[in-house]
């Protein structure tokens, strides 16, 4: 049961990884400026993803949770850890994501935004520029994804 | 090292998921696509994939081969039933996918892409919109997708489980 659940665990990571990757491209090809008719297709692309991105998602996370109970996991600091790392780049490619997309797609959509400061509500354009960047989103995203694989992999705490 | 090992495969099976995702979403939206212009902006989003998918792939292979010595698992038929199922994947998946694209990319831009073989004849006029909506519902995002999720199933379950 535990073998099945963890294969079934892996599968979902799987899936929503190809969901979720269609959504990391829009990202990149919102940085080479499309036009109002490219942004259209980009958004089909979203909308695609944004539909299968969840199931995978809940799926994983229900495995996660079985598996926890059935290998008694719960109270070892590893999974905790994990957990707190996968809501923490959660919440944050979640909001800097969200950001990142609205003023990509009103751009494309509308080019008197493209005239508009960067900068906004005290924080600099260096610092937004860093922040909101499909680089530093895939780079958060790797990075803690090879933490969370190393803690359930080799459960060190 | 053998940990560190499987460390690397998975998570380059990871990366290599989260790329090629762009490419089978780019797959599902074409079908819908009657405009040349929204049809150019998928096909990019899929040679962007396509430039990055070879380095996740690249180390997956890799790690796996040295596992395969490390573990000693070469003499044993799961591995071998997994390299076989990978295999038969890839060969419908490129040899569908790829063609499909090149012959959109051809028929929109005559110019700049050449044809997907040498056999077919190279247009020197953009296609018209019948013909663009033709190749289009050339598409099979559904089949392909279906080998592909079945495989991968197949081959984690060879993987996972070693049964034989």
């Amino acid at each position: 049961m535990y073998e099945w659940l963890r294969f079934l665990h892996v599968l979902s990571a799987m899936a929503y990884f190809l969901f979720h990757g269609a959504v990391a491209s829009v990202t990149f090809a919102l940085r080479r400026e499309p036009g109002p008719k490219r942004i259209d297709a980009l958004s089909a692309v979203m909308v695609l993803a944004y539909k299968g991105a969840p199931i995978a998602g809940v799926m994983l996370v229900l495995t996660g949770i079985l598996l926890g109970f059935l290998g008694r996991w719960w109270g070892d600091r590893w999974l905790w850890t994990s957990l707190g790392l996968l809501l923490m780049i959660g919440v944050l490619m979640n909001r800097l994501g969200k950001a990142y997309m609205t003023e990509g797609f009103a751009r494309a959509t509308n080019p008197a935004v493209q005239i508009q400061p960067q900068a906004r509500a005290g924080i600099s354009g260096g610092v937004r520029a860093f922040f909101l960047n499909p680089m530093f989103f895939a780079a958060t995203g790797m990075i803690g994804l090879a933490i969370i694989l190393w803690l359930m992999m080799f459960k060190p705490l | 090292m053998y940990s560190a090992l499987r460390f690397l495969h998975v998570f380059s099976a990871f990366a290599f998921f989260l790329i090629h995702g762009a490419t089978a979403a780019a797959m599902f939206a074409l079908k819908r696509e009657r405009d040349p212009k929204r049809v150019e902006g998928l096909l990019e989003i899929r040679d962007f994939a396509t430039k990055w998918m070879g380095i996740p792939l690249g180390v997956l292979f890799i790690s796996g081969i040295v596992m395969g010595f490390m573990g000693r698992w070469w003499n044993q038929t799961w591995i071998w039933l997994a390299i076989g199922v990978f295999l038969a994947i890839s060969f419908p998946m490129s040899g569908f996918g790829r063609p499909y694209h090149d012959r959109l990319w051809h028929a929109l831009d005559p110019q700049g892409h050449a044809p997907p073989t040498k056999k077919e004849p190279r247009r020197t006029e953009p296609a018209t919109t019948e013909e663009l909506l033709s190749l289009l519902g050339k598409g099979r995002p559904m089949l392909l997708t279906a080998i592909g999720v079945v495989g991968l199933g197949v081959i984690l379950w060879l993987m996972m489980f070693k049964p034989f």
